[in-house]
């Protein structure tokens, strides 16, 4: 056996990263799905306020205020349904333990930490394209939802935190019609 | 010829790259007798991951449930993994093993017993 170069032991064949999401700031395609919106009086409304928050969303600051730039940001995603918004996170490498999930006037705000061997800086390191560290996000949330009953799941690396949409929109309230 | 997947292929079969793939970003470290690899594979769950070591080949691939309701917002990527590496001839393939915990797969490549470190002892006389 002959003294093989160490660094070529192990050569990934491609070295391009994963790709990533669009640019923040950048102006994001919010797609219209049919018939999106026009399901039930009132759809519309909660379309444009979900606009409005994607919108937050994208122009939103990073992270927490007062954290430093090296905690990182995890990316996002969410969908709706006839009932419910759901946010996805992408957190592999991160135990439930790890992460810590708030609702404040701000949003949801998700907190966490990898702490896996990676924190070993020791290690004689070859190729490092993964984030690790501390990582914080606020995800800002349409009105309209019922923010006290949310489900949150976190499972092979991806965070899913469900919010049952409400009857009534916050600071409303039903008014019964009497006989 | 060191074949290790958590779902076998079939005898002979070559996995084949995807249309349409993510390449997870990956960290590789050496230790004194093995190389760890870590790539990042969020979504992948242990029925749709495959590790495969063909001869001087680690093939890593991983597939994604993709949601009913396609996404109103996404700053991610919903496609499959799927990354390729070299492996030299000093790597024991019949030894590696391979977890997947949380999103990230670790795959532990030993080095041949003939590259290891071996401590000589000194005699005194």
């Amino acid at each position: 056996m002959s003294i093989i170069d160490k660094v070529g032991a192990l050569l990934p064949w491609r070295r391009e990263r994963r790709e990533p999401g669009p640019a923040r700031g950048e102006a994001l395609a919010l797609r219209e799905p049919a018939g999106f919106g026009l399901r039930e009086p009132g759809g519309l409304a909660f379309r444009d306020d979900l606009d409005r928050w994607l919108q937050r969303l994208v122009e939103e600051p990073l992270g927490l205020p007062g954290f430093t730039s090296f905690v990182s940001t995890p990316p996002v995603g969410m969908h709706e349904t006839d009932d419910e918004v759901v946010v996805t996170v992408e957190v592999p490498g991160v135990s439930r333990d790890d992460l810590d999930l708030m609702i404040g006037s701000e949003g949801l705000v998700i907190r966490g930490e990898t702490r896996d061997e990676r924190e070993d800086k020791r290690r004689d390191y070859r190729l490092v394209q993964a984030r690790y560290g501390s990582f914080a996000r606020t995800v800002p949330l349409p009105p309209g939802l019922d923010v006290d009953h949310p489900t949150a799941r976190l499972k092979d690396g991806v965070l899913t935190v469900r919010f049952p949409k409400a009857d009534t929109r916050p600071g409303m309230r039903r008014v019964p019609i009497k006989h | 010829m060191g074949t290790m997947t958590t779902n076998p292929p079939a005898a002979s079969t070559r996995p084949e790259r995807p249309v349409r793939t993510i390449s997870p970003p990956v960290d590789i470290y050496e230790t004194e007798k093995t190389y760890v690899l870590l790539a990042d594979m969020p979504g992948v769950t242990p029925a749709g991951l495959e590790v495969v070591a063909e001869r001087d080949e680690l093939i890593v691939r991983g597939r994604v449930e993709r949601p009913a309701t396609a996404p109103d917002y996404q700053e991610f990527e919903l496609e499959d993994y799927y990354r390729a590496f070299r492996l030299t001839e000093d790597l024991d393939t019949d030894g590696i093993s391979a977890m997947l915990r949380d999103g990230v797969l670790r795959v532990e490549i030993p080095k041949s017993l003939g590259v290891q470190p071996k401590k000589i002892p000194v005699r005194t006389e």
